[in-house]
């Protein structure tokens, strides 16, 4: 029974896997600097640039370290998205080694692992990952450890830096904030976890920025995985009259734009561009752009001027852009015009994000 | 006390033999038809096999991460086999061993001053006690209010997952509350590595220590007679006299004190501060270890050992092939549904019809 | 907004969510009374999310897809009983390992098909079935007459399976095959077929379950969906005191929960989320200490039996 059953899957994996080989992942998109942006000289650490040396890395290896399954719709698929877009770019001739959902009593293992088997850069994407990191990369000098997480402690020995955006939930409460026309707006997180908490935390500052009498909320909902739930908790606040709401929940984040979606109220994508799932509720999505942080920080291992710091990218180095607007920039002018305005703030340096 | 019987002894010997030796045929089956699962996935099965007995035994700090994973494998064995001797299922492990992380970090991040000596053991107790108590309710609830004790493991499964994960978040978080983890544990509960440069630790040693204790209390004490007793036939416990409430309020409160070491461990010697998932699933593998061992020590070691090797060799094949982690979680559930298949075999089989034992 | 709405909302959000976990828990209820526990719902219900989202999108009928999705699981529901009733093999490690195989093997599969794609089956979803004028009522309008159809099924299956459990002679010889095999048997009761029937329907209202989970209310299918819903609706029966209506009550009650712990945010409360989500479990672990009423299982259940 169960050889049939994987005989006639694997079938229509093959089928269905060619057909997926020719689409285009959502979620990959590509470092466009933010409107706005491009009339200003590139600050240094621009990760929206890279490319111009040319040199020849294919022999270089990347792995990734995930604490949760790569097609998370969130913080690990953009990782695992943005490295694979790194390793096409370079057309690296060693595998992208994913490890995906690594346990805590698994984390020391999977890094000496990859060190062991020569890896150049090894990306370690989350705050948790800190002390397992601290543990081997002093055993192997010749591999460039990442963290994804700009936060203190994680640049102490030299092979290891940190990189990350920082303020990227600014960006989501400025759009927000022009969307609202009640004048309420709700940001959802997934779980009180250090990469989404980041985002909550910064988002009413960035509302507040566009319109200083707005009401924002913000809460977690308890779940990553639990769309359902989400949906529902997103169902309130709708019901409760906010009109513009935004949620960084991973695959539960899906639930509230299909709320969005069926109570007719806007919702702000998070990490993908996330039109897609619901083309009339869902007006522009945040991407934290991690494929030209990797980049960046895979150009200077490559070239062999990696430092031991943080690098991390505000608003004005592109650390966080927005999608594509799908035409609702000229459903709603105003609100493209708003944010452009936010943005502009930023790049004069009148906003420090 | 009872008299020492070698001609019954050689049996069950020989019994326990015959059940590891059906066990290891039905893993080896699983593993066959894992590795069809693997084929279909586009992998080399020869070459997911390689890497995973070299991710498991080829070399030295291979064979440090399949002894790291064996640890809480063996305490969370032992819970499950101890509960079941005694006729109950203790499904809580996971749980329990939650529980014994949490409280094992309070003692061993808040505790300062003292000297490893005594920290260390101190912690250990509190992960001990942690676990027990969380067991112990359920000994509690089910000798003096009738609650089916597979309901409540499992439904106080989630509730100490919850409990963690708010601790970690809430007010045990390391300052200043930026990360969803605990303050590192003080050098002095930290369990010491016992390998230079891999991460086998003196949790390994505690555990074949306390596997001693456990075949010496089960098969050496009067205690672990009653228990085993009343587990078998539980009339007859009554009838002898045997106190069986409150023996099975004591299995629960060390059988849950045995999964909160697993969990002590983990934290002491491995992640070293707490984490809102502690552990990757060993409460639900301690299940499976027990029953390969067939509830004896030795079996216990032997299944944790084989366990041990799936964790660690299913990593690095899951690394060096780049098949999606959930796989492992379907090559162990083959196994155990292997290992339960061939349980009539164990018991007998077509061979000899015993059926006294199991009249309803 | 309106205290009226608010109501109102909550009560057509509470039905919504407690279909999936009514229709496990009325199947769980059908294999408790046959003498079998399966704590393995989880992984059915997984199972069956992902064949329901597979099977849709390659068939473009939702219909067909929740029927794939039975069957899915009715085979699990086979091996299960392939396993714990003919092989004799514990009822609850087999339970374990089936959520275990069900949370691997619904993402594998799923990687298999669809790789690292968002998969949405949404242009075939169920539509609602709406009563014009009714569905205008307040408070329970909603609720009551505008519902996807699968919601309306599953309420409706309450009074089926109390009326087939307690009114007819297969629903008395399923029961008395939980109480007392052994006596079963002797009335000439064949105990291994009732268990296997009694499996395969009572699975396949799983898959029915986790069917909807993923095509009804979210039309797509996350790794690990079902977020513990398996084992609510195992508390569900337990709290429901085995009995269908009492299950279906148990069912709102935590669904209610739920409803109202996903409201809270919204109307301004701090109550820590760790804590509203142990509610459920707790409640169970209560009721089976006693504090609602006895709460009596059937005598055989989880017991292996040998014929003969």
């Amino acid at each position: 029974m169960k050889k049939k059953w994987l005989a006639l899957v694997l079938a229509l994996a093959m089928s269905l896997g060619l057909a997926a080989c020719g689409g285009d992942t959502g979620g990959s998109a590509a470092p466009t600097p933010a409107t706005g942006g491009d009339s200003s000289p590139a600050p240094a650490q621009s990760p929206a640039g890279g490319g111009e040396n040319s040199g020849d890395y294919s022999d270089l290896k990347i792995a990734v370290l995930l604490a949760g399954p790569a097609n998370d719709n969130g913080w690990n698929a953009t990782a695992f998205n943005a490295l694979t877009a790194v390793h096409d770019k370079y057309g690296l001739k060693e595998e992208l080694g994913v490890s995906e959902s690594v346990a805590a009593s698994d984390m020391e293992e999977f890094l000496r692992g990859y060190a062991q088997d020569g890896y150049d850069m090894i990306v370690a994407h989350g705050s948790q990952f800190v002390d397992a990191v601290h543990k081997v990369a002093p055993d192997y000098p010749d591999s460039k450890f990442v963290i994804s997480f700009a936060g203190e402690g994680t640049e102490q020995a030299p092979n290891v830096a940190g990189v990350g955006p920082v303020n990227s939930g600014v960006l989501a409460g400025a759009v927000a904030a022009a969307a609202s026309s009640a004048n309420k707006i709700v940001m959802l997180g997934g779980e009180n976890t250090p990469s989404i908490t980041e985002l909550v935390d910064m988002f009413e500052p960035g509302a507040k920025a566009v319109k200083p009498d707005i009401q924002v909320e913000t809460a977690y909902i308890g779940t990553l995985t639990d769309a359902d739930k989400a949906k529902e908790v997103a169902l309130g606040y709708a019901n409760q009259g906010f009109d513009v709401i935004c949620a960084t929940a991973n695959n539960a984040g899906l639930g509230v734009i299909q709320a969005a979606d069926e109570a007719g109220i806007y919702a702000i994508g998070y990490n993908a561009d996330q039109y897609d799932q619901a083309p009339d509720a869902v007006i522009v999505s945040i991407l934290r752009n991690f494929e030209g942080m990797f980049d960046n920080v895979f150009q200077e291992i490559a070239n062999g001027t990696f430092e031991a710091k943080i690098y991390a990218y505000g608003l004005k180095d592109g650390g966080t852009i927005l999608s594509d607007w799908h035409g609702w920039d000229e459903k709603l002018p105003e609100v493209k015009a708003a944010v452009d305005q936010f943005l502009a703030d930023v790049e004069s340096g009148k906003l420090d994000y | 006390m009872q008299q020492f019987d070698k001609v019954k002894f050689r049996n069950n010997m020989s019994l326990a033999a015959r059940q590891i030796a059906i066990s290891a045929l039905a893993v080896i089956a699983a593993l066959a038809i894992s590795m069809i699962v693997v084929a279909a996935m586009g992998v080399n099965p020869a070459k997911a096999m390689s890497k995973m007995i070299s991710g498991a035994l080829g070399g030295k700090s291979a064979v440090a991460e399949t002894l790291v994973k064996m640890t809480p494998l063996l305490f969370t064995g032992m819970s499950y086999a101890l509960a079941n001797r005694c006729g109950l299922t203790n499904i809580g492990m996971e749980g329990q061993l939650y529980i014994g992380a949490l409280t094992a970090t309070i003692a061993g991040v808040y505790i300062q001053g003292l000297p490893m000596v005594i920290h260390l053991p101190l912690t250990m107790l509190a992960g001990f006690l942690g676990g027990g108590i969380w067991g112990g309710v359920v000994g509690v609830l089910k000798v003096k209010f009738g609650a089916n004790e597979i309901i409540t493991t499992v439904m106080l499964n989630t509730v100490a997952t919850n409990l963690v994960q708010y601790m970690v978040t809430g007010p045990i978080t390391e300052p200043p509350g930026d990360d969803a983890q605990s303050s590192p544990l003080l050098d002095s509960a930290t369990l010491p590595t016992i390998l230079k440069g891999t991460r086998a630790h003196l949790g390994i040693l505690i555990a074949l220590l306390f596997v001693v204790a456990f075949y010496l209390f089960l098969w050496k004490s009067k205690k672990g007679y009653e228990i085993r007793v009343s587990g078998q036939n539980p009339d007859a416990a009554i009838y002898s006299g045997i106190n069986t409430g409150r023996n099975i309020m004591i299995v629960m409160l060390l059988a849950g004190g045995l999964a909160g070491l697993a969990g002590a461990t983990e934290v002491m010697g491995v992640q070293g501060r707490l984490f809102p998932t502690v552990s990757p699933g060993y409460g639900f593998d301690g299940i499976a270890v027990s029953l390969i061992g067939a509830n004896t020590a030795p079996g216990i070691v032997a299944g944790a050992f084989l366990f041990g090797i799936l964790r660690a060799g299913g990593n690095s094949m899951q690394r060096a092939t780049g098949v999606p982690v959930a796989i492992i979680s379907v090559i162990q559930a083959i196994v155990i549904l292997m290992v339960v298949a061939t349980g009539f075999l164990r018991e007998g089989g077509f061979r000899k019809k015993k059926t006294s034992q199991k009249a309803a | 907004m309106s205290p009226i709405n608010l109501i109102g909302g909550l009560i057509t959000s509470d039905l919504r969510m407690a279909t999936p976990i009514l229709l496990a828990a009325l199947g769980l209820l059908i294999m408790n009374r046959a003498g079998l526990i399966n704590i393995g719902c989880e992984g059915i219900m997984l199972m069956s999310a992902f064949t329901a989202v597979a099977a849709t999108y390659a068939l473009h009928n939702v219909w067909l897809g929740m029927l794939c999705a039975m069957l899915v699981a009715g085979v699990m529901g086979a091996l299960f009983a392939l396993l714990t009733v003919s092989l004799r093999a514990n009822q609850i490690v087999v339970g374990v390992a089936f959520n275990t195989l069900g949370t691997g093997l619904s993402t594998v599969l799923y990687r298999m098909l669809f790789g690292m794609d968002f998969v949405s089956v949404k242009e075939y979803a169920f539509s609602r079935v709406s009563i014009p004028g009714l569905k205008e009522l307040p408070l329970i309008g909603e609720a009551l007459f505008d519902q996807m159809p699968i919601v309306y099924l599953a309420f409706l299956l309450v009074p089926v399976v109390a009326y087939f459990l307690f009114r007819t002679p297969t629903g008395l010889n399923l029961r008395s095959v939980g109480e007392n095999p052994r006596a079963a048997d002797t009335l000439g009761i064949d105990v291994y077929k009732m268990r296997y029937a009694a499996t395969i329907a009572g699975c396949m209202l799983m898959g029915m379950g986790g069917a909807f989970l993923s095509t009804g209310l979210l039309n797509s299918f996350q790794e690990g969906m079902t977020a513990n819903r398996g084992f609510i609706a195992l508390a569900a029966v337990i709290f429901g005191k085995y009995k269908p209506k009492g299950v279906m009550l148990a069912t709102m009650l935590f669904a209610l929960g739920l409803a109202v712990a996903n409201l809270l945010p919204s109307i301004g409360s701090n109550i820590p989320y760790n804590f509203v989500t142990m509610i459920p479990y707790l409640l169970t672990v209560v009721a089976l200490a006693g504090f609602v009423g006895k709460v009596t299982p059937p005598a055989a259940a989880g017991k292996p039996y040998k014929k003969g």
